[in-house]
C-alpha cells in the first residue's frame, strides 16, 4: 500500500462544487483512470481518499489536498498524467509527492492561510481611506471583538490574535476596488474566516463594536462609514507555526 | 474557460448552485466554425431530475455527433433562483456556454410528464421568447419536443412548432440534417416547417385545424387545405430499424452535483411484452426489441472507463422479460466486480423473481426489494392484465427473507376501473401476508424488524390504453379509498400515497384536446410552475383556469368516453390500433387476461413495423 498527496486547485466553476461531492468526483476518477484505490472494509465500503479542509462554497483555491491510498507503488509522473483530463473543468492537479509511511495528516502542520481577498466599494471616499484606516486599525494592536455563535449561545471573541497580518499589499483594481492579501490563523487549533476578519475589521473602523452597547455607538456619528463588497476569496497556501508555506 | 452567466452574489445565494455551473465531465463544447446549427435540449425540471433521464441524455450525445452540430443542455432554474434572475432581467441560459438560450436555432424539449408544462412556457417566458408559437417571430428560435407525453400533441399544440413523434435515435439525424439545408438557404420559418413536415413522425401542429361540436365536444382533426400537400391526416411514430445497432454513447455527462439517478444506464430492451392495460409505455414502446448481451457487456465497458461511475442499472419496462438476463448478468459481472461498480436489478417481476440473480448481483451491494402487484386482489389483476399471482409474490418473499433480506416495497394503483372497496382491504391483506411470512420465516428467533412499505399511486387513464376511454374518480373518492386502505393496514407496515390533486389535473391534461393549450397558458399567467412538486402545486389555480376558459375539467378526467367518438389523439399512429384497445377494454370488463406476446401474438396492430419480437428477431443485429 502507497500513499501520494497531491495538491490540487479549484477555480472557476469549480468553486461551486461542494466538498461532499469532490470524493465522488475523486473516487469515479479513480475509476476511469485505472487508478488502484485502496477500499475500507466493511459494509459499504469507500475509497480512502483524505481531504485537506472543507473549502466554503464559492471560495477558489490553489491549495487544496487529498491523500490517496493506491494497492501498490506508481509512478508520480504518470498518476498526473492521469489526473489531468479526468476531473471536471476548473479541478486541476499541481502537484503531487509520496508519503513515507507515518506522515500525518496535510493539516496537522498547518497554523495559518493565506488567502487573496478582493474587495469591491460603493463609494470612492471609502475606497481611498480603507487602506489608511486599516493600518492604523491594526497597528494598534487592541482587541478586535466579534460576536460569535455557539450552541450555548453568543459569545464575544476576540480575533485579533488570529490575524497575521491583513491588507500589507493592497493593490487597486481598477474600475472596482482593491486586492490584498491576508494571513489568518487556520487549522484544527483555531481558525479564522476571511469574510468573519473583514467584518470584525471593517465595524472596528467604523466605530461598531459588539463589546460596547448601542449607546456608544450613536455618540461618535462623526467617524465616517466605510462600506465595502467582498467579492472574492482565493485561497493561495496553508503555513505552519513558523510561517513556512506547506509543500 | 467560458465566464458564468450568473453573478457569483446570486448562485451563492441560490440553493446547490452546482445545477447551474455545467462545465461537466464529458459535456459537449465545439468551437464557433465547428458547427452551424446552434441548439439545446431542454428539460422543463430542475438539472437533478433532468439528468436523471436516459433519454434526455443519450440523446445530448447524439445530437453532438451529427455533423456541423452543437447541442448544449437547459434546465429549469429552481423558484429560488428564477425569482433572483427576474428581479434582475436575466433569462434563461444555456449550461455549456453559459449564453442567453434565445439566440439559439432551436430548442428541443424532452416532454416526461404532463406536470412539467407550465414549465416549459415558463422557461420560453424567461428565455425572453413568446410562448405561443404564432406569436413568435423569424428571429426565435424553433421549438420542438418529443417523449412519452409527446404522444398527445394537442395539449401543448399551441406552443411548439412541431413534434418528433417516434424514437429519436431516428428521427433526430433526418430533422437535423433537413433544418442545417433550410437554415443553409435562409429559408422563413413556415417553408422549413413545410419541409420538415414531410419528414416521417414529424408533426406541425399550426398545419392543422380541430373541430368541435356545439356542446364543446372534440370532433376532428384535419390539416388545413393550403398545408394538405406537406401534412399527412395520420402522424405515424417511427422506430429505430435496428435497436441492436441503435445509437448508444460512449460517454455520458457525469454531474458534479447530486442527482437523483446517478449512474449508469444500460438501456436493455425497449416495449414490453406485458400488455399491463394501464401502462402507456407499454404501448407506446411496442414491438419488444432487445439488444444482445455482448453489445451490452461492451456498452458497459466503455461507459464504465469514461464515467468511473460506481454502479450500473439495467433500464428497460420489466428487467425479468429480458431473454439473457443470467447470460447478461454474469458477463457484467466479470467486468464490474473487480472495478467495484455494484449492479442494479429494477423492476424485476416476482413471477420470474430470479433468487439466484439478486444474491449475485448483491455481491457488491445489498438493497431493498421492490414488487408491484398493482392491485389487491386476483381479480381486478386480471381486469389490468397484471399477470402476478399471490403465491409467486409470498414464495418471493419467503426466499428473499430466508435470504436474509428484510425490506420489500409494495407498489399499487389505486382508482383503477372497476374497483371495489374489496380490492382496496386486498391491498392491506397482501401486506399483512407478505409480513406474516417474515414472522414465519424468523419464529423463534431474535429478527431485525422488517420494513414492509405499501406505497399506492392513483390511477390516471392515458391515450394509447385500453383504458383511455375510462373515468377517473374524483378527489374525494381517492381520499376515500386511500383512507380504506390506511384503516385496514396494520401498523409494522408503513403506507405512502399520492396527492390527489396532482392526480387528476395530470388526468385533465393528459387526455385534453388542444383548448387545454389555453388553460396551460391561464395556470402559468397566474403563476404555475413547477406542478409536479407538491409544495408549488395550487389546485386552485388550475380550477380557476380552466373556468377563465369555459372549460370543465371534469370534460377531460371524469367523463367516460364512447368508444366510437373521435378522440384528440387520433391522429397519432403508434402502431397499436384502436380497434386493439378496445378488445383489450372489452376483455377487461369480463376479467379476460390476454397473454403475453412472447407467448402468443394478440395482434395489437404494431406488427406491421416488422420489428422485432412480432416477426420474431427479439435482437434484430444488422450484419
Amino acid at each position: 500500500m502507497e500513499k501520494y498527496r497531491i495538491r490540487f486547485s479549484k477555480t472557476g466553476r469549480a468553486k461551486y462544487i461542494s466538498h461532499l461531492d469532490l470524493l465522488k468526483i475523486f473516487t469515479r476518477m479513480a475509476r476511469r483512470t485505472g487508478l488502484d484505490l485502496v477500499y475500507s472494509q466493511g459494509f459499504n465500503p469507500h475509497a480512502e481518499l483524505v481531504f485537506s479542509a472543507p473549502l466554503p462554497l464559492g471560495m477558489t483555491s490553489e491549495a487544496e489536498y487529498v491523500d490517496m491510498q493506491l494497492s501498490g507503488p506508481a509512478d508520480t509522473d504518470s498518476i498526473m498524467e492521469l489526473l489531468r483530463g479526468s476531473l471536471p473543468e476548473g479541478i486541476v492537479p499541481l502537484k503531487i509527492r509520496h508519503l513515507e509511511p507515518g506522515e500525518g495528516n496535510v493539516m496537522r502542520p498547518v497554523a495559518f492561510c493565506r488567502y487573496r481577498m478582493e474587495l469591491s466599494f460603493p463609494d470612492a471616499a471609502s475606497r481611498e481611506i480603507f487602506p489608511e484606516k486599516l493600518r492604523r486599525c491594526l497597528e494598534a494592536g487592541t482587541p478586535i471583538i466579534t460576536a460569535k455563535k455557539s450552541k450555548s449561545g453568543v459569545k464575544n471573541v476576540d480575533i485579533r490574535p488570529l490575524i497575521h497580518s491583513f491588507g500589507t499589499d493592497i493593490a487597486d483594481i481598477p474600475e472596482r476596488g482593491c486586492a490584498f492579501t491576508a494571513i489568518l490563523a487556520a487549522g484544527n487549533e483555531a481558525n479564522l474566516r476571511p469574510e468573519v476578519a473583514l467584518k470584525g475589521i471593517l465595524d472596528k473602523i467604523n466605530g461598531i463594536d459588539a463589546a460596547e452597547s448601542a449607546e456608544t455607538r450613536e455618540n461618535s456619528p462623526e467617524i465616517m462609514q466605510i462600506s465595502c463588497e467582498l467579492d472574492r476569496v482565493h485561497k493561495l497556501e496553508y503555513l505552519d507555526g513558523a510561517c513556512v508555506p506547506l509543500w | 474557460m467560458s465566464e458564468l452567466y450568473l453573478p457569483d452574489s446570486m448562485l451563492l445565494a441560490a440553493e446547490k448552485p452546482g445545477r447551474y455551473i455545467g462545465g461537466e465531465l464529458n459535456s459537449v463544447t465545439k468551437a464557433p466554425g465547428e458547427y452551424d446549427v446552434h441548439m439545446a435540449m431542454c428539460f422543463a425540471d430542475v438539472y437533478d431530475i433532468g439528468m436523471s433521464h436516459l433519454g434526455f441524455k443519450l440523446l445530448y450525445h447524439l445530437l453532438n455527433d451529427q455533423p456541423g452540430v452543437w447541442c448544449e443542455r437547459v434546465f429549469a432554474p429552481w423558484p429560488d433562483l428564477e425569482d433572483m434572475m427576474r428581479a434582475k432581467g436575466y433569462k434563461l441560459f444555456t449550461l455549456e456556454s453559459q449564453t442567453e438560450a434565445a439566440g439559439l436555432d432551436m430548442l428541443a424539449f424532452s416532454l416526461q410528464y404532463e406536470m412539467s408544462y407550465t414549465n416549459v412556457l415558463n422557461m420560453l417566458d424567461l428565455a425572453g421568447i413568446p410562448v405561443r408559437a404564432s406569436e413568435r417571430s423569424e428571429s426565435d428560435p424553433l421549438i420542438f419536443c418529443g417523449g412519452p407525453s409527446a404522444n398527445n400533441t394537442e395539449p401543448m399544440a399551441e406552443f411548439f412548432d412541431f413534434y418528433n413523434l417516434g424514437e429519436g435515435e431516428e428521427m433526430l439525424p433526418e430533422i437535423m440534417e433537413t433544418y442545417r439545408a433550410c437554415k443553409r438557404e435562409g429559408l422563413p420559418k413556415v417553408e422549413t416547417l413545410k419541409k420538415l413536415a414531410r419528414i416521417e413522425g414529424v408533426y406541425v401542429p399550426s398545419f392543422y385545424d380541430c373541430e368541435y361540436d356545439e356542446s364543446g365536444r372534440f370532433l376532428s382533426l384535419r390539416p388545413k387545405a393550403e398545408y394538405a400537400d406537406v401534412a399527412p391526416a395520420r402522424i405515424r411514430k417511427r422506430i429505430v430499424s435496428s435497436f441492436e445497432n441503435a445509437y448508444l454513447p460512449e460517454k455520458m455527462v457525469v454531474p458534479n452535483t447530486e442527482v437523483v439517478h446517478d449512474r449508469i444506464m444500460l438501456e436493455i430492451f425497449r416495449g414490453c411484452t406485458r400488455g399491463c392495460r394501464f401502462c402507456q409505455a407499454g404501448f407506446i414502446y411496442r414491438p419488444v426489441r432487445e439488444r444482445s448481451p455482448e453489445r451490452l457487456v461492451e456498452a458497459a465497458r466503455k461507459l464504465i472507463a469514461s464515467t468511473g461511475y460506481e454502479e450500473i442499472s439495467m433500464l428497460s419496462l420489466s428487467t425479468s422479460d429480458y431473454s439473457r438476463l443470467g447470460e447478461l448478468t454474469d458477463k457484467l459481472l466479470e467486468i464490474t466486480v473487480p472495478q467495484r461498480v455494484s449492479i442494479a436489478l429494477p423492476s424485476l417481476r416476482l413471477d420470474s423473481f430470479s433468487f439466484e440473480l439478486m444474491e449475485k448481483v448483491s455481491a457488491v451491494r445489498k438493497s431493498g426489494l421492490t414488487f408491484a402487484p398493482e392491485a389487491g386482489t386476483q381479480r381486478l389483476r386480471d381486469i389490468i392484465n397484471k399477470g402476478v399471482n399471490e403465491e409467486d409474490l409470498l414464495r418471493s418473499c419467503r426466499i428473499a427473507f430466508e435470504g436474509g433480506w428484510s425490506t420489500v416495497k409494495l407498489y399499487f394503483m389505486l382508482g383503477l376501473p372497476f374497483e371495489t372497496d374489496d380490492d382496496l382491504i386486498g391491498i392491506a391483506e397482501l401486506a399483512h401476508k407478505v409480513l406474516a411470512v417474515y414472522d414465519d420465516v424468523h419464529a423463534g428467533r431474535k429478527a431485525r424488524r422488517p420494513s414492509i412499505t405499501v406505497s399506492v399511486s392513483t390511477f390516471v387513464p392515458k391515450p394509447f390504453t385500453p383504458f383511455q376511454w375510462a373515468p377517473q374518480i374524483p378527489v374525494p373518492e381517492i381520499r376515500r379509498r386511500q383512507d380504506v386502505i390506511k384503516q385496514h393496514l396494520s401498523r409494522r407496515v408503513s403506507f405512502s400515497w399520492h396527492d390527489p390533486e396532482t392526480s387528476v389535473l395530470e388526468g385533465a391534461i393528459s387526455r385534453g384536446d388542444r383548448r387545454i393549450g389555453d388553460v396551460i397558458y391561464s395556470a402559468w399567467k397566474a403563476g404555475a410552475r413547477f406542478d409536479a412538486w407538491q409544495e408549488y402545486l395550487d389546485y386552485g389555480r388550475w380550477m380557476d383556469a380552466f373556468a377563465a376558459n369555459g372549460l370543465h375539467a371534469e370534460d377531460f378526467n371524469r367523463r367516460e368516453r364512447e368508444t366510437d367518438e373521435a378522440l384528440p389523439w387520433d391522429h397519432v399512429d403508434v402502431g397499436v390500433t384502436k380497434r386493439f384497445l378496445q378488445r383489450e377494454l372489452d376483455r377487461a370488463k369480463q376479467g379476460i387476461v390476454t397473454p403475453n406476446c412472447a407467448s402468443k401474438c394478440a395482434g395489437c396492430g404494431v406488427q406491421s413495423y416488422g420489428r422485432g419480437i412480432c416477426v420474431g428477431k427479439i435482437q434484430d443485429q444488422i450484419q
